[in-house]
């Protein structure tokens, strides 16, 4: 069954790809985790299997200057005792059976071009079954295996646990305290898009308050004839969508993907219920709400001075 | 007491019941200015939230040189002053009566607390004057993308 990882997952893999002995406080570090979330998310994909921690060799630091793809065409009948067979030779790193021209292909390592050419004639072709071999010597290699980056867009199903950490780095939220980030880590769920694409568009009723957890956005406006000004930007551990606990809960801007983004969405019902359920905590979400909104206002104001520094002309909204 | 009349259509009260409006006017004055008057100035502390009831206030942002723009005109039942409820509680703009005006002051301390007592009342308030800022915020904006694209 396919192991259902998120970003994190990926991101803890891809570090661990670097150097699989680095420590889970570096890795928590890193990704500005707890390190007890590292070392449990890091159990979970040994145990499933996802991942394994091995030591990888290097061939030319060792002296196994050689490195050869050899491809075998073979009577398919004695094709399981042949890649047994290849499989046993120390000289060969990978063996697999395979679809078209060439039953089976094989990568191995040699010390000299000699010794390449004395595993073929003494060892492959004297193999019952094998009727002709290719070999492509390899010059140079780009990527392999080792340095592979999990695309996590390839790799369903997507889980999106959210850990309460990662609600924590929005200094306003860590306010709340950690009951109520653990409640609402539970009801949120992760969320990534790639640049260029949209989370909300204005006008959209808005459902989810969202904390940015990696990548920016643009929040821009419609200024007529289908153009659009951008109003502002936020990025890693800042609050875009409030407007989803607001009334009526539409979304007074879009918000587009500036790099590839990954964000927390709270459910605006979690924090309703919240609400109704603590007092305090209640005054503080709409206070850190209300503050995030002032403090936006507090910029347009600014800029909007700026702007009109050496214009006469005052402007109202009345 | 103030009369809840004055309160019941206040667009940062709206939501609340008559009993709910009761503790709030109690702590609550009014009070009247001639046109011209300023009621606060820019970055002053922000003790009240105000609700006016009669008249015509502008909220005032300094552009420099002396120079203030008006970035919102208050009428009746519309309130300013909410920085007296959101950190860090100083007034970002400056309000002045444009005609003779009567506003009701709520002091921001008391009406805190108030709200750390009655979750419903604290609820609706916040929700209400997020609601107003947002509105703000997006003729602010609009203002200024007005002038960028105009």
């Amino acid at each position: 069954m396919a192991h259902a990882i998120d970003e994190i997952d990926r991101r803890i893999i891809a570090l661990l790809q670097e150097d699989g002995r680095r420590p889970n406080v570096d890795v928590a570090a890193e990704l500005g985790l707890a390190e007890g979330t590292i070392r449990k998310r890091l159990e979970r994909l040994l145990t499933d299997s996802v991942i394994r921690i091995t030591a990888v060799v290097d061939p030319a630091r060792v002296g196994l200057n050689t490195s050869a793809v050899i491809t075998v065409q073979v009577d398919l009948s004695r094709v399981d005792e042949i890649v047994r067979q290849l499989a046993a030779f120390p000289e060969v790193q990978s063996v697999a059976i395979a679809t078209g021209n060439w039953d089976i292909i094989l990568e191995a390592v040699f010390p000299t071009d000699g010794q390449l050419l004395a595993f073929l004639k003494d060892r492959v072709s004297t193999i019952p079954g094998v009727r002709r071999t290719e070999t492509s010597h390899i010059l140079r290699r780009v990527k392999h295996v080792g340095t592979w980056e999990l695309p996590l867009e390839l790799a369903a199903p997507t889980s999106s646990v959210v850990e309460p950490e990662m609600l924590q780095q929005n200094p306003l939220l860590a306010e709340l305290g950690e009951a109520h980030i653990a409640e609402i880590a539970r009801k949120s769920r992760l969320k990534t898009l790639e640049a260029g694409e949209r989370l909300y568009h204005e006008n959209d009723m808005a459902e989810d308050v969202y904390v940015v957890y990696q990548g920016r956005l643009a929040l821009l406006m419609e200024v007529g004839q289908g153009r659009q000004a951008m109003i502002g930007s936020v990025g890693r551990r800042e609050i875009c969508g409030a407007a989803a606990v607001l009334t009526p809960p539409v979304q007074t801007e879009t918000a587009r993907c500036l790099e590839r983004t990954t964000v927390i969405a709270i459910p605006a019902s979690v924090l309703r219920e919240l609400c109704l359920k603590d007092c305090r905590i209640c005054h503080k979400v709409m206070e850190l709400i209300a503050t995030q909104v002032s403090t936006q206002l507090r910029d347009a104001r600014f800029q909007l001075t700026h702007m009109l520094k050496g214009d006469e002309r005052p402007v109202g909204t009345a | 007491m103030l009369s809840l009349e004055l309160l019941r259509n206040s667009e940062v009260f709206d939501g609340l019941s008559d009993d709910e409006l009761a503790p709030i006017a109690k702590m609550a004055t009014e009070a009247s200015y001639q046109a011209g008057e300023e009621i606060f100035a820019e970055n002053d502390e922000a003790r009240y939230l105000y609700v006016v009831t009669e008249g015509r206030v502008q909220v005032l942002i300094n552009v420099g040189r002396g120079r203030q723009v008006v970035v919102d005109t208050v009428t009746r039942d519309g309130s300013f002053g909410w920085s007296a409820l959101v950190p860090p509680y100083f007034y970002t703009g400056g309000a002045k009566c444009s005609e003779p005006t009567r506003v009701v002051a709520i002091p921001g301390d008391e009406l805190r607390a108030l709200c750390m007592d009655n979750c419903r009342i604290c609820h609706t308030i916040m929700e209400r004057l997020a609601s107003i800022i947002s509105a703000r915020l997006k003729d602010t904006r609009l203002q200024l993308i007005s002038l960028m694209y105009g």
